[in-house]
C-alpha cells in the first residue's frame, strides 16, 4: 500500500530500464522536437484530401510532361483521313476538326497551362516577397510610400492591361520565331503577373513581417546585433514562408484561370500550340455536335485547379498550425 | 490619429491613386502602334485631317493636359471607332448601368447563398452538410465561367428551351446572373466557412461558453460578427469585379454591358473608349477599396491604418 | 442591266467594307453576304403580301460595330441591310429582289447614256414629315464623297448632281453606265437631310432620334449592343406591300450565340453560325445562297509585310502547296476550287462564263503542284523550307482558323516551312487594315455580278494586301472604259494573267453563301448580294 504522505516518488521497476527501439518511430509518441519541415509533412499527409489532391496534381504532371512523349502523335500532327472522330482506340479523346488527336493536345495544352501557372506563381513569389519584406522591416515612410504603390497597382484593372501589353509587345515578338510560338498573349500574362499580381502577395508577406518583428525572439534577435540580413535569412524568412507557399498555390489556379479567359478571347496561345483554355474555347462552338472536345479538357483544367485549391488548403494547414482550427 | 482624420487620408490617397492610373493608362496607349485611322481607304489628306480634328498631331503631353482638362469637366471625348460619333461618356454610363443592374443582382445572389451556407459548413465541420457544401463550392470555383455558360445555354436555352438565349428578351437575366454569381457564390462559401472555424477555436469564445453562454448565443452574437471581417473586405473587389468583369457572361448572353466594352474597345484601338472604360473601371474599384476600408475600420476598430 | 461592265469605279476597299460584316459577326463561312443576281431565296413572295397582315418578327444580323446608320459610313452587310429599310434611294429592291424604282417615279435617259433626269414621287416624306426633295439626293450625295466611308467613291460616275426643282434630279455622268439603277439602289446613293445631319454633328445616326428616315422603316428604339426596333411607318408610300409591321433586330457578336438563338426559336434569321453547326441545320434553317465569293490567302506586300513575301517564286510556292481539295473538304459547305480571281458565274451576252475564257492560275495536278513549290522556294534560297523566317497568319474566327491551320500544315508537310503561326484578332478588319500582318485571311463578296467589282479590289490602294502594278493598274482602266465587250473581256484576262504571275493573294475557293432562316414558317426574305429585307415576310 503505498503512503500519500509520503514526497517520496515510487519508482516502479523498470523505470530505469531502456526504451524498446521503435519508441520514437512511432511518430505519435515523439516526443522530441521535429523540425518545421518534417512537422508540416506529418501533418500535411493525416490530411486526406491534400493528400489525393497532391497525387491528382502529380499525375497530371506526369500526363503533361511525360504523356507525349510516349503519344504516336504530335500535336499539330494532321492525321489526313481521321477528321472529326469519336473517342476510340486509336485516339483516346477523339479528333478535331483537322484530325489532330486531342489526347496529345490535351497533353501539351496541359503543359503549356502548368507551365503558365508555375512560372506566373514563381514571378509573383519573388517580386511580392521581397517588396514585401522590404516595406515591412523598413516602416515608416518607406513602408508608406511603397504600400501606396501597391494601393494603385492594385486598382489597375488586370486584363486591360494584359491585352494592352499583348498589343504593344506583338510587333517586336514577332520577330523572334521561339518566342512567337508560344503567342504574345502568354508572354503578356507573365509581363502582368510580374507587374501586377504581386501586390496581393507583398500585403501578405509584409502583414506577416510586421507581426514578426515585434515578436520578442526578433527583438531579442536584434539586440544581440544580428545584422538585418541574418534577421530576414535566420528568423522572418522560415517563419512566413509558410503563408508564402500557401498563397503562391492558390496563384496558380488564378493564372490558369487568366489564360482560359484569354483563349476564350482569343488573345492566349498561338495556333497551331494548344492550351487547356484554347482547347476548350475552340470546342465552344461544336458543343452541340463534338461535346466531347469539351469534355476532356475542361476536366483537366478543372481538376488541376481544384487539385491546386485544395492542396493549396492543406499546405497552409501543416505549414502555418496557428491557423489551424482548434 | 481620430477615425475621421484616417478616412480623409484614405480618401486622399485614393485620389493620387486615380490620377497615377490615369496618367498610366494615358501614356500607355500611346504606345500602342499605330492611330485610328491607320485604313487604307482614307488617303493621306483624309486621314491627316481626321488626326487632327480629334488633335492627335499635337504633343502627347498637350493631349494629356486637354483629356485631363476635359475629363474634370466629365467629358471623355467621343468614341472614334466602335460607336463613331456618340459620346464615350454616355456610352460608358449607359452599358455600366446594364453592368450595375446584373451585377448587384448577382452579388445579392452570392451574398445570400454563399454566406450563410458557408456558415452552416462551418458550424457542422467533417459532417454532410458540411461536405456536400464544400464539394459543391470546389467544383464551382474550378469551373471555367464560359464553360458553365456555354453547357447553361445548351441545355436551358436549346435543350429545354425554358429560358431565352439572349439578354434581351423577358427571363433572359436569369443565365447571366448563375454565370455571374457562381464563382463569388463558392468563394464566399469557401471564405465564410474558413472564417468561421478560425472564430469558434477563439479562446474568447471558450471563455464565453465557460462563463454558460449558450451555444446559439455563442455563435450569433460573437462568431458570425467576427467571421464578417474577412468577408467584407473581400466584398470590395467582388463588387468591382462582379459589375465590370462579367465579360465572359455579357459576350456570351448578349449583354450590352460594361465588360464587353472592355475588350472590344481596345482590339478596336478606340482610344477615347478604351481611356474612358478603364478611367471608369479604375474609379469603381478605388472607390469599392475605400469604402471596404472604412467599413473595415468601423467594423473592426483595431485594425490601424498604415 | 444586262450588259456587262462598262466602267464603274466600283468604291474602294468593297473588300473591307463587304467583309466587316463578317468580321463583326464573327463567323467565316457564314459571313453572310454574296452576291446574287437578282434571285431572291423566295420569289414566291405570297399574295397576302398586300394584306398588311401585321407581323412582327425577330432577326438577328450584325454586331454593334457594324451597325454604322449613317449610309455615308455604312458598310458592313448587315449595316447595309438594316439601311435598307430605314431608307430608300431612287430604285429600291422588290420582293423579288428585282431593282425597281423607288423614290423616283420617272427617268428619262438621254441617248448618249450621259444624262438621267429622274422625276421623285409626290407622296415621299421622311419620318418627320417633311418631303423627300432632290436636293436631299444632292446633299446626300456630297455626304457620301466627304465622308471618307468604305463606299465614298461609290458614285464616281457620277460628274453632276443638280436639283432642278424639287422633285426634279439631273444626274450627269462621266462615261455610261448600264447598271447606275443597282449603284443608285445602293444604301449609300441613299438621300440625306443636310439640316438633321447639321444639327446632329459627329452623334448622327447614332441613336433613333439622331436621324430622320425615308424608307419604309422607322428605328424606334436602340439599345446599344443589344438590339434595335424598326417599325413600320405608315406614311411610307408602298406601306400597303410591306407585310412586317415590326423588326425587332438583335445584335450579337458571338456565332454560337447566333445559331442558338436560332435553335431556340427567339430568332427566324441570322446571319452566321459556326460551321460545326452545318450538320444540325442541315434541312432545319440552313439556306446556300449563290455566291460570287472568293476565299483567299492575303500576302502582306506591303511594308509591315516580311521581306520574304515580296518575292512572288515564294508566293507562288505558298500558293501551290495548298491542297485545296482539302480544305473544301473540311468546310463541307459546297464550295468550288478557286484557280482563278474572279468567281465563275460572270458571263457575257453569249452566256459564256468568263472563267472558262482564261488560263487557270494552276493545273489540277496537287501532286505536280507541290513539286513545282517545292522547287521555286529552294530557288528562291529557302530548300525545304530552312532559315524560312517567322511569319504571322492572320485570322478572323475559328472557322477561318481552321483552313488556316491546315494551310500552314500543308507548308509544313509540303514546304518543310515550320516557322508560321496562325493569330486570331478579335478587331480582325481592322488590325489586317493597318497592315500588322504577313498573311492573313481574305475573302471578297461581290456587291453586285459584274467582273470590274471583283478586279477592281486589286488596283492600287484598294486592297490590304497593298498591292500595286502599274501594269495591272493600265489593264485594268483599259477594260472598265471598253465599249466593246469581247475587247473588254480580252483585258480582264490580261488583268487575271498580271494577278496570276504577282500572286498577291492565294484563291483557296469560291464559296457559297449560307445563313439561317426559318423557311418552314416564313415566306418572302429577299436577298441581293449579301444584305436581306425582312419587310415582305410573310407567314407560310
Amino acid at each position: 500500500m503505498k503512503n500519500y504522505i509520503s514526497l517520496q516518488v515510487p519508482v516502479e521497476k523498470d523505470a530505469f530500464d531502456r526504451l524498446p527501439a521503435d519508441f520514437y518511430q512511432d511518430e505519435e509518441k515523439d516526443t522530441r522536437a521535429v523540425g518545421y519541415w518534417k512537422a508540416a509533412w506529418l501533418r500535411l499527409k493525416k490530411n486526406r484530401i491534400a493528400m489525393t489532391a497532391l497525387v491528382i496534381i502529380l499525375l497530371i504532371t506526369l500526363f503533361a510532361v511525360v504523356g507525349p512523349l510516349l503519344s504516336p502523335y504530335t500535336y499539330d500532327q494532321q492525321v489526313h483521313g481521321d477528321e472529326n472522330l469519336f473517342p476510340c482506340a486509336a485516339h483516346p479523346f477523339g479528333t478535331d476538326r483537322l484530325g489532330r488527336d486531342l489526347m496529345v493536345r490535351c497533353m501539351i495544352g496541359t503543359r503549356i497551362s502548368l507551365l503558365v501557372g508555375v512560372v506566373s506563381a514563381f514571378i509573383v513569389m519573388v517580386i511580392g516577397s521581397i517588396y514585401g519584406a522590404i516595406s515591412g522591416l523598413c516602416g515608416g515612410k518607406v513602408d508608406l510610400v511603397m504600400m501606396r504603390v501597391v494601393d494603385v497597382i492594385y486598382s489597375v484593372p488586370e486584363i486591360l492591361l494584359i491585352v494592352v501589353i499583348k498589343l504593344v509587345i506583338d510587333e517586336p515578338l514577332s520577330h523572334v520565331a521561339a518566342l512567337q510560338k508560344i503567342g504574345s498573349g502568354l508572354i503578356a500574362i507573365f509581363i502582368v503577373y510580374g507587374c501586377l499580381y504581386w501586390v496581393g502577395m507583398a500585403r501578405i508577406v509584409r502583414g506577416q513581417v510586421m507581426q514578426l518583428k515585434e515578436m520578442e525572439y526578433v527583438t531579442a534577435a536584434n539586440a544581440l546585433g544580428a545584422k538585418r540580413g541574418e534577421l530576414i535569412r535566420e528568423h522572418l524568412i522560415p517563419n512566413c514562408i509558410g503563408q508564402l507557399i500557401a498563397t503562391v498555390m492558390m496563384q496558380i489556379p488564378s493564372a490558369i484561370f487568366t489564360e482560359a479567359f484569354l483563349s476564350f478571347l482569343g488573345m492566349g496561345v498561338s495556333a497551331p500550340m494548344a492550351s487547356l483554355g484554347s482547347l476548350t474555347s475552340d470546342a465552344l462552338s461544336g458543343l452541340t455536335v463534338a461535346p466531347y472536345r469539351m469534355i476532356f479538357p475542361a476536366v483537366i483544367i478543372s481538376l488541376i485547379i481544384l487539385s491546386f485549391n485544395l492542396f493549396g488548403d492543406g499546405l497552409r494547414d501543416a505549414l502555418d498550425p496557428k491557423m489551424k482550427k482548434s | 490619429m481620430n477615425m475621421a482624420e484616417r478616412i480623409l487620408r484614405r480618401v486622399l490617397f485614393a485620389a493620387i491613386s486615380l490620377f497615377v492610373i490615369i496618367t498610366l493608362t494615358f501614356f500607355l496607349m500611346n504606345l500602342l502602334p499605330g492611330d485610328p485611322f491607320m485604313s487604307d481607304h482614307a488617303t493621306e489628306a483624309s486621314r491627316a485631317a481626321l488626326v487632327h480634328k480629334y488633335g492627335l498631331d499635337q504633343p502627347v503631353i498637350v493631349q494629356y493636359g486637354k483629356y485631363l482638362w476635359a475629363l474634370l469637366h466629365g467629358d471623355m471625348g467621343t468614341s472614334y471607332i466602335l460607336q463613331k460619333g456618340r459620346a464615350v461618356s454616355s456610352i460608358v454610363w449607359e452599358s455600366f448601368l446594364v453592368s450595375l443592374q446584373l451585377g448587384l443582382k448577382a452579388l445579392i445572389a452570392a451574398i445570400v447563398i454563399g454566406v450563410p451556407l458557408g456558415c452552416i459548413a462551418g458550424l457542422y465541420q467533417e459532417k454532410v452538410a458540411d461536405g456536400v457544401i464544400r464539394v459543391i463550392s470546389a467544383i464551382g470555383i474550378s469551373v471555367p465561367g464560359y464553360v458553365l455558360a456555354a453547357v447553361l445555354m445548351l441545355v436551358l436555352a436549346v435543350n429545354l428551351k425554358v429560358l431565352p438565349v439572349s439578354y434581351g428578351s423577358p427571363g433572359g437575366e436569369v443565365m447571366p446572373i448563375i454565370v455571374l454569381a457562381m464563382y463569388p457564390t463558392c468563394y464566399l462559401m469557401r471564405l465564410t466557412r474558413a472564417s468561421i472555424l478560425e472564430v469558434l477555436g477563439q479562446d474568447y469564445l471558450k471563455t464565453e461558453r465557460a462563463r454558460g453562454m449558450g451555444e446559439g448565443r455563442v455563435i450569433f452574437v460573437h462568431a458570425l460578427k467576427n467571421s464578417l471581417i474577412p468577408i467584407i473586405t473581400y466584398l470590395g473587389p467582388l463588387t468591382a469585379s462582379i459589375l465590370t468583369g462579367g465579360f465572359v457572361a455579357e459576350s456570351v448572353f448578349n449583354v450590352p454591358g460594361l465588360g464587353r466594352y472592355f475588350v472590344s474597345a481596345i482590339s478596336a484601338r478606340d482610344y477615347t473608349l478604351i481611356m474612358g472604360v478603364t478611367i471608369f473601371y479604375a474609379t469603381l474599384i478605388v472607390t469599392m477599396n475605400l469604402i471596404c476600408d472604412i467599413l473595415y475600420q468601423v467594423v473592426d476598430p483595431r485594425i490601424k491604418s498604415a | 442591266m444586262k450588259r456587262k461592265a462598262i466602267s464603274m469605279l466600283m468604291a474602294v476597299s468593297l473588300a473591307a467594307a463587304a467583309l466587316t460584316a463578317c468580321g463583326s459577326s464573327s463567323s467565316g463561312s457564314a459571313d453572310t453576304t454574296a452576291a446574287t443576281t437578282a434571285a431572291s431565296t423566295d420569289s414566291t413572295a405570297s399574295a397576302d403580301a398586300a394584306s398588311g397582315s401585321g407581323l412582327s418578327v425577330s432577326v438577328v444580323d450584325g454586331s454593334e460595330d457594324s451597325m454604322n446608320l449613317d449610309t455615308a459610313q455604312a458598310g458592313t452587310l448587315a449595316g447595309l441591310s438594316a439601311c435598307r429599310h430605314l431608307y430608300e434611294g431612287l430604285y429600291k429592291l422588290d420582293k423579288d429582289g428585282n431593282v425597281v424604282p423607288g423614290q423616283a417615279k420617272d427617268v428619262q435617259v438621254s441617248d448618249d447614256g450621259l444624262t438621267y433626269t429622274f422625276t421623285l414621287r409626290d407622296d415621299i416624306t421622311w419620318s418627320d414629315g417633311k418631303p423627300v426633295t432632290a436636293a436631299d439626293f444632292v446633299y446626300g450625295f456630297q455626304h457620301l464623297k466627304d465622308g471618307m466611308g468604305d463606299y465614298s467613291t461609290l458614285l464616281s460616275m457620277v460628274s453632276n448632281a443638280e436639283a432642278k426643282d424639287d422633285k426634279t434630279l439631273v444626274l450627269t455622268l462621266a462615261y455610261p453606265c448600264a447598271y447606275l439603277p443597282s449603284v443608285l439602289a445602293f444604301p449609300s446613293a441613299y438621300p440625306v437631310r443636310q439640316d438633321v445631319v447639321e444639327a446632329a454633328g459627329d452623334a448622327y445616326a447614332t441613336d433613333p432620334d439622331k436621324a430622320v428616315y425615308n424608307g419604309p422603316y422607322e428605328l424606334t428604339d436602340w439599345t446599344h449592343q443589344q438590339s434595335m426596333t424598326l417599325t413600320k411607318r405608315s406614311d411610307y408610300y408602298d406601306a400597303d406591300s410591306i407585310t412586317v409591321d415590326q423588326i425587332t433586330w438583335d445584335l450579337m457578336s458571338d456565332a454560337s450565340t447566333k445559331a442558338n438563338s436560332f435553335s431556340s426559336g427567339d430568332v427566324i434569321f441570322a446571319d452566321s453560325y459556326p460551321d460545326e453547326y452545318k450538320s444540325q441545320f442541315t434541312d432545319n434553317g440552313l439556306q446556300f445562297e449563290d455566291g460570287y465569293m472568293t476565299y483567299c490567302v492575303m500576302f502582306n506586300l506591303g511594308d509591315n509585310g516580311n521581306e520574304v513575301l515580296k518575292d512572288a517564286n515564294v508566293r507562288k510556292a505558298l500558293s501551290l502547296a495548298i491542297d485545296r481539295n482539302r480544305v473544301i473538304e473540311l468546310r463541307d459547305m459546297d464550295d468550288v476550287v478557286a484557280n482563278t480571281y474572279t468567281p465563275s458565274g460572270m458571263k457575257n451576252s453569249a452566256g459564256e462564263d468568263f472563267n472558262t475564257t482564261i488560263d487557270p492560275w494552276f493545273s489540277d495536278d496537287y501532286d505536280a503542284n507541290c513539286e513545282e513549290a517545292k522547287k521555286l522556294l529552294a530557288d528562291a534560297g529557302y530548300p525545304d523550307g530552312q532559315g524560312f523566317p517567322a511569319l504571322t497568319y492572320l485570322v478572323s474566327n475559328n472557322n477561318t482558323q481552321t483552313v488556316a491551320e491546315a494551310i500552314v500544315d500543308d507548308w509544313k508537310s509540303v514546304l518543310g516551312i515550320d516557322s508560321i503561326t496562325v493569330q486570331q484578332e478579335e478587331n480582325f478588319f481592322s488590325a489586317r487594315e493597318d497592315g500588322n500582318y504577313d498573311l492573313s485571311y481574305y475573302g471578297w463578296y461581290m456587291d453586285y455580278p459584274d467582273i470590274s467589282n471583283i478586279l477592281n479590289t486589286m488596283t492600287t490602294g484598294q486592297n490590304d494586301a497593298k498591292y500595286s502594278s502599274d501594269d495591272y493598274d493600265a489593264a485594268f482602266n483599259a477594260a472598265v472604259a471598253e465599249p466593246d465587250e469581247t475587247k473588254q473581256w480580252e483585258d480582264y484576262a490580261k488583268c487575271e494573267e498580271i494577278l496570276s504571275n504577282d500572286v498577291p493573294v492565294a484563291p483557296i475557293l469560291h464559296a457559297q453563301n449560307s445563313f439561317l432562316f426559318d423557311d418552314k414558317d416564313y415566306d418572302g426574305l429577299v436577298y441581293y448580294c449579301g444584305e436581306n429585307f425582312f419587310g415582305y415576310l410573310t407567314k407560310k
